[in-house]
């Protein structure tokens, strides 16, 4: 966290810490006993039908959380992105970090009714019956996309990871293909694209109900698409060089808090301080860092008077995508609209307290429609 | 198993289509209902099946439920889309 903190906190660290901001966590559970999460975590649920303790025996939900709104008790060096904000974590997966889509809208939906400010899906429905490119419905029907569409609906803003299918285009998965969820890419440590990072385009065809495979060379015709990723921060993953490189440098992996419920499933001393952290890759980390700068936004554009309109999520989703810049390398389909720095995030939403309108022309302008 | 097919999605149609499964084999699946109908759907779901959750924003209620009641749900007015629930995992390397 030091590292990605130090990336993304360019020019100083930030005046806001995500106080008074609520954020839904929907994973595999949490240790909320862990010094780092303790105080963050307001409430733990778990709508797992055979799984009712929001435990987390994976350790994914806790790393999450860490990087979010970890306030690094233990280590200062792995706080996280927003320790002042205030966690939901809501258990949809069981400890192998799988779930089924009617508890996962579930989650969705109990979240929303708390009122949080914004949703943290670091998972991806990524559809079988072969690798990407996929192709998806223009109007899903499936109920983890109409929950998250509700949520959106509400005022809440969805992020969501773009999956670890890439580097093939096609490769987001759900929910991120969704037009107005923030779906989110990783960055490796050299500032590039990591290579499992999820891709653009969205591949969408109108009357299919299921996803399946996009031909390129004979449904060309039916489809449309849709950029995806919306934007990249890091993400963990190494860079794509040399082994020797790797291992010298470039540690795979963002450290963030680890769940003792797993420690002791694999057979480590849950009581050992030294070993209260751990090291995670993917979209699933990117997005988490990106939910933590959404909850900077949130914080900062409140103290600074910012008017939000009447769709707050809808309002930072725009701000972000705005502030974010492309990176060295890549493509749209790559990176989306680009990297997220504080910076950059911090001064879009200062040029909108400024000028209204400017404020205007990003918050209730094209942005918010459908790219 | 006569099912609506306009109704009922991809894998729930081939889950529906296959004659090896016995009528009681119990599937996993998300009924929605027209609006307004959601209480009268709980109702006749809770008498044929185990309720896994009730997503009340969007008029649908999942349930463990054997195929035979699958497809007579299809066919019934008051329901406008089944799914079968699909898997999701948690996106780290």
């Amino acid at each position: 966290m030091e590292r990605v903190r130090e990336a993304l906190f360019l020019g100083g660290p930030p005046s806001v810490d995500g106080s008074g901001v609520r954020v839904a966590v929907v994973d595999t559970g949490v240790d909320a006993q862990h010094p780092d999460l303790a105080d963050s975590v307001t409430e733990v649920r778990s709508v797992v039908p055979l799984s009712p303790s929001g435990t987390d025996r994976s350790g994914h939900g806790t790393h999450v959380a860490g990087i979010i709104a970890g306030r690094g008790v233990v280590d200062g060096r792995f706080r996280g992105i927003a320790p002042g904000a205030s966690l939901l974590v809501i258990k949809a997966f069981h400890q192998l970090g799988r779930g089924y889509s009617d508890d996962a809208a579930r989650a969705v939906l109990d979240a929303v009714e708390a009122g949080v400010d914004i949703i943290n899906y670091s998972a991806s429905f990524e559809p079988s019956g072969g690798p990407p490119p996929w192709k998806w419905p223009r109007a899903p029907r499936d109920v983890l996309s109409r929950a998250v569409e509700h949520a959106i609906q509400s005022g809440v803003l969805v992020i969501a990871a773009a999956g670890n299918a890439g580097p093939r285009p096609g490769s987001v998965g759900r929910p991120a293909v969704l037009s107005a969820a923030l779906a989110v890419g990783s960055l490796d440590w050299n500032g590039v694209v990591g290579g499992a990072s999820g891709r653009g385009p969205v591949y969408k065809e109108a009357d299919l109900r299921e996803p399946a495979r996009y031909d390129a060379v004979t449904d060309a015709a039916t489809c449309t698409e849709e950029s995806k990723p919306d934007l990249v921060v890091p993400g963990g993953e190494l860079p794509t060089m040399s082994g020797a490189v790797r291992m010298r440098g470039f540690p795979l992996g963002i450290v963030a808090p680890r769940s003792r419920e797993a420690e002791a499933l694999e057979g480590l001393d849950p009581a050992d301080p030294d070993a209260p952290y751990a090291r995670m890759a993917g979209t699933s980390q990117a997005c988490a860092i990106a939910t933590g700068l959404a909850a900077l936004a949130f914080e900062y554009s409140r103290r600074q008077g910012l008017n939000l309109g009447p769709d707050p999520g809808k309002a930072i989703r725009a701000l972000m995508m705005e502030a974010a810049r492309p990176p060295k390398v890549g493509t749209r389909d790559d990176y989306g609209r680009g990297s997220l720095l504080w910076v950059n995030l911090r001064a879009t939403i200062d040029d909108c307290v400024a000028s209204d309108a400017r404020r205007r022309a990003i918050i209730e302008g094209p942005q918010l429609r459908v790219l | 198993m006569e099912f609506d097919a306009t109704k009922v999605d991809a894998a729930l149609a081939e889950i529906l289509g296959h004659s090896e499964f016995r009528p009681d084999a119990e599937f996993p699946v998300v009924v929605t209902s027209a609006p307004g109908l959601l209480d009268q759907l709980l109702g006749e779901v809770s008498a044929r099946g185990r309720i896994r959750h009730v997503l009340t924003p969007l008029h649908a209620v999942s349930a463990w439920l054997p195929l035979s009641a699958i497809a007579e749900f299809s066919r019934q007015p008051l329901v406008v889309d089944m799914e079968l629930p699909g898997e999701s995992g948690v996106a780290h390397l």
